[in-house]
């Protein structure tokens, strides 16, 4: 397994246990103002930095390496920076300029990541080709 | 794990077509968080199950001997998480199914990583 997958995919479960965990502090009975705070940081931290990273780093292990292996490093670290800048407006409360920067920041590395992920994704029958 | 995911996606769905069908909360279930119940039947008992039970298949084998590490903690992992959702379920969202079905899936989610980790490795 390449490394870049390695810290991805270590990235994401350390993504869904913090999530996990905040998901069970928003049922427990808090305020109301800070359920949804914690609402919002479980989706944000199980969907966002759980789920796709996962796909993401398990994509880019396994997809085949024909199509041309173009490095993803950079796009995804813009992508933790992203969404990093996503959950500390969130705690924040209201920073709506920080939160739209950081789903601008993650959707930028996400179509960075698809282009360098797109030519590996290919039928088979097209290997002889090339 | 696999199988388990399956049968939460059909269960999921129909719940969803049923919620949607009688939508007001009537008698012990569907309660008014029944919502985030279903929800979590997708989310965690098929999305989060079939994602893990792909990557204990499919992730670098730690060795020979031992393949997937420890066989009981996989299925503590699998009790867990199935157990919390099932907690969710029986409650409807109402208010101690959330926080004891969040602990548990909390539990499961900790017990798979730990089962995980060690397999997400260069070698």
């Amino acid at each position: 397994m390449p490394r870049t997958s390695v810290w991805i995919l270590r990235f994401a479960l350390g993504c869904l246990v913090a999530g996990a965990a905040v998901g069970t502090l928003a049922a427990t009975g808090l305020g109301p103002q800070a359920q949804v705070v914690a609402a919002r940081l479980h989706v944000d931290l199980v969907l966002f930095g759980f789920m796709l990273p996962f796909a993401v780093g398990t994509a880019w292990w396994i997809l085949p390496k024909k199509g041309g292996v173009r490095p993803i490093d950079i796009p995804a670290a813009l992508f933790v920076i992203g969404l990093f800048a996503v959950l500390t407006a969130t705690l924040l409360g209201g920073a709506a300029g920080l939160a739209a920067g950081g789903y601008v920041l993650m959707l930028g590395s996400v179509g960075w990541t698809v282009r360098a992920l797109w030519p590996r994704v290919q039928p088979i029958i097209a290997w002889g080709k090339r | 794990m696999i199988k388990l995911a399956f049968a939460w996606l059909l269960l999921g769905l129909a719940l969803t077509a049923a919620q949607a069908a009688f939508p007001a909360p009537t008698g012990w279930w569907p309660g008014a968080g029944a919502r985030i119940a279903i929800f979590h039947v997708l989310t965690v008992g098929w999305l989060t199950q079939l994602i893990f039970g792909v990557a204990y298949w499919l992730f670098p084998r730690i060795s020979k001997a031992n393949p997937y590490g420890p066989a009981a903690a996989a299925y503590v992992a699998l009790a867990l998480l199935n157990a919390g959702i099932v907690l969710r379920m029986l409650d409807g969202g109402r208010g101690w199914g959330e926080v004891v079905g969040g602990v548990t899936q909390l539990a499961g989610v900790v017990a798979i990583t730990a089962v995980i980790w060690p397999r997400i490795r260069t070698k």
